[in-house]
């Protein structure tokens, strides 16, 4: 990377919209956010007080924020992994050649298009829990009953977890696709005339070489996985109860409905914070781990 | 020559972007086509200045449907232009109003709901009407929910009643009648049932609706004062919904006439199972029925009011309508009365009722309702019921008051815990929001 002086001007030039209009949108936000975390304003009233560390002390003592910041983690984890389970696999698949692979491609790309709001209406249509719902005809026709699938706390989870992976597997897999084309074909002869079978050739070559698209997917779907709004709003609107209530949602509820900004600027301060770490862990784990393997 | 094309092709691009990010929201309209220029003459039989005057009106009814109304004030007042901005109720609505009133802009009329109220009058941004003439014949109860401290500071023409819409050929197949207490109100839904009917189907956020009707009678019905007694500390809400809750659900949700299914439905399913007669009932008012009406203009449709353990109805599941309210700091007060008083003229009132499509609170004026509604029309003008609506009591905290009551009657249905811990979590999200 070059930063000669004689340039610098230019870089600004090209540099200063983009870095106005992303002051305005996300750092000062930010920051009147950390403001407003100590104060007690309800977001209606002209003044509010100080209160120090108040929000922050009660954050933990509500119930429905502890469940949220559990559904948050507990989301966090099986998301990304599910999709990472999934995505590479069907990267392998569409690496082959095979007939209407341009095709096949497209439609495992494509539910990750529409935005995750339209999706979770359609689905909200499929799991319908009369017997006119799609899923429910599905396993009427089979001879079995028909299930609530939003209706249970813990199925409404699984439901949820399966409509994203769901949306999000084919564009990952993209990403592993991408990888998949730099990984020298001379391994693979090697490990052939070696005699290695399928299993070893992507235990042993194909796995490890995708450190770099496993780095990007992971730190991405993570990130995603933590800030999810769209799809328990359309889905399950959080229900039943807290079952799928995430943090992004109960941000919204206490600002807006509980008319608690204060409080809420403090949740949305520490989300900041839990992201930020997650983020930053998993990325320097999995560079060194990338690093290695080089 | 090819690079200049791309690159002046991207730039377009890039402009028509930031400029398309430029539009305004949700999109406003002036009504009346009167000429422009400052200072036109009014042509009008009223006597008026004949300063044109630009009136702000954040509206939760869309343009189309106000139309009518708003030419027909122009007419009346020229120089009295009304520009109405529609947002979509309820909470995109609030939100916006918020947004303007603590930017200073709050529009010159706009409209005070359940949950807005108390806080939009407290934080002085609504106008104090309480002298104005069209209080004089309304019904008290649409005047009172807009009063803080004796003081009036909205104006709801209208309010909206329901009860039990009911699907009276398969009430017919059953030998079901339309019930007058709870213990006959069970048996009907026995009665569906047994004949493999869905007996009530509800939306997962309202799963409370029935519960409300046991409530209001009984606890209500008894003592008109519970709610303002619970905000001031004398009672809580253990007090009066502890024995409905119970008894709702061992008479509902235990035998299962209210099962976990509901928590999967939304509102499509809710109005399609109703509408195609898979379910025998729902609960809900005159515009629930137009919209199960889309879907099937030929159901056999009654309604009926929602009963407690006695016989007589005293409240009706229902609440006075939003309310127009006036800017504290308008510059135009004198012309935004004018529009709320023309409002409230026979012919105002009878356009708005078109807009809104509920009931009027002013005796004698001659407008239609779907005539399954009748009853419950004569029950609110005659004055021998009340509304209740539980958004409407619980005041200043309604929105979080109300989420705790959807949760947890979410979470009873769940089968996550006992239904006496609904109201407990209710007293505890109170005791939080007024210490604040």
């Amino acid at each position: 990377m070059f930063l000669r002086r004689k340039y610098l001007g230019t870089y600004l030039i090209f540099l200063l919209p983009a870095l106005i209009v992303f002051t305005i949108v996300r750092i000062i936000p930010l920051v009147l956010s950390v403001r407003y975390s100590f104060t007690n304003w309800d977001g209606i009233s002209k003044a509010y007080d100080f209160v120090g560390l108040q929000n922050y002390k009660e954050l933990f003592s509500d119930t429905s924020i502890a469940a949220s910041i559990r559904n948050t983690f507990f989301f966090g984890v099986f998301n990304p992994l599910l999709v990472t389970v999934l995505a590479i696999p069907i990267a392998l698949i569409l690496n082959q050649a095979m007939p209407f692979r341009n095709f096949a491609r497209m439609s495992f790309f494509f539910p990750s298009v529409p935005s995750a709001l339209i999706l979770g209406y359609l689905w909200l249509f499929i799991f319908d829990p009369t017997d006119s719902g799609v899923l429910n005809r599905v396993l009427g026709s089979l001879g079995l009953y028909p299930i609530a699938w939003l209706a249970q706390k813990h199925l409404a989870m699984w439901s949820l977890i399966a409509v994203s992976v769901w949306k999000s597997a084919g564009w990952h897999a993209c990403i592993y696709l991408a990888n998949l084309q730099i990984i020298p074909k001379d391994y693979y002869e090697a490990a052939m005339i070696d005699g290695a079978n399928g299993w070893q050739k992507f235990r042993r070559i194909t796995f490890p070489l995708l450190a770099p698209a496993v780095s990007i997917s992971v730190t991405l779907i993570l990130i995603d996985s933590l800030k999810i709004y769209e799809l328990p709003f359309a889905l399950t609107k959080g229900g039943p109860g807290y079952a799928t209530t995430f943090l992004t949602q109960i941000i919204i509820q206490t600002g807006v409905f509980d008319r608690m900004i204060g409080r809420a600027s403090a949740l949305s301060v520490v989300f900041v914070v839990i992201i930020f770490a997650a983020a930053a862990l998993q990325l320097a784990l999995l560079r060194r781990r990338e690093e290695n393997i080089q | 020559m090819k690079k200049g094309i791309v690159t002046l092709v991207a730039v377009i691009f890039v402009c028509a972007a930031l400029l398309a990010g430029c539009g305004s929201g949700s999109g406003s309209t002036s009504s009346g086509s009167s000429p422009s220029g400052e200072n036109s003459a009014s042509a009008g039989g009223s006597a008026q200045n004949s300063e044109k005057v630009k009136l702000t009106f954040l509206s939760w009814y869309n343009e189309d449907s106000m139309k009518p109304l708003l030419d027909a004030f122009h007419q009346k007042y020229p120089n009295i232009d009304v520009e109405l901005q529609f947002v979509p109720p309820v909470f995109e609505y609030e939100e916006k109003l918020k947004v303007l009133s603590i930017a200073d802009e709050t529009p010159d009329v706009f409209y005070l709901a359940a949950e807005n109220r108390i806080e939009m009058i407290k934080n002085g941004y609504a106008m104090d009407i309480s002298d104005q003439p069209f209080f004089d014949k309304l019904n008290p109860s649409n005047k009172a929910v807009y009063t803080v401290d004796g003081k009036t500071y909205a104006y709801a023409p209208d309010a909206w009643a329901g009860g039990f819409i009911y699907n009276k050929d398969l009430f017919a197949k059953v030998g079901a009648e339309p019930p007058k207490t709870w213990d006959q109100f069970l048996a009907v839904l026995d009665k569906l049932k047994k004949a493999g009917i869905r007996p009530i189907i509800e939306r997962n956020d309202w799963l409370w609706t029935s519960l409300n009707s046991l409530f209001m009678n009984d606890v209500i019905a008894t003592n008109p004062n519970y709610d303002e007694q619970v905000l001031n500390g004398e009672k809580t809400y253990i007090d009066g919904w502890k024995a409905p809750i119970e008894k709702w659900y061992n008479d509902l949700v235990k035998p299962g006439y209210l099962d976990k299914d509901l928590l999967g439905i939304g509102a499509q399913q809710f109005y399609n199972e109703f509408a195609t007669g898979k379910a025998g009932m729902i609960a809900g008012h005159l515009g629930h029925l137009k919209e199960v009406k889309k879907i099937n203009p030929n159901i056999n449709a009654g309604v009926f009011p929602m009963v407690g353990t006695q016989e007589g109805t005293k409240y009706l599941y229902g609440g006075v309508n939003v309310g127009l309210a006036i800017s504290s700091k308008t510059k135009h007060p004198k012309e935004a009365l004018e529009f709320l008083n023309f409002i409230s003229s026979e012919e105002g009132l009878k356009l708005y009722q078109k807009v809104t499509g509920f009931l009027l609170g002013y005796p004698g004026i001659d407008y239609e309702i779907d005539p399954a509604f009748t009853e419950i029309r004569q029950m609110y003008e005659s004055g021998s019921a009340n509304l209740y609506l539980p958004q409407i009591a619980f005041g200043e905290y309604s929105s979080a008051i109300l989420n705790e009551l959807v949760k947890g009657t979410q979470d009873v249905l769940a089968g996550g815990i006992q239904p006496a811990e609904v109201p407990a979590r209710m007293d505890k999200k109170l005791q939080e929001l007024k210490k604040k």
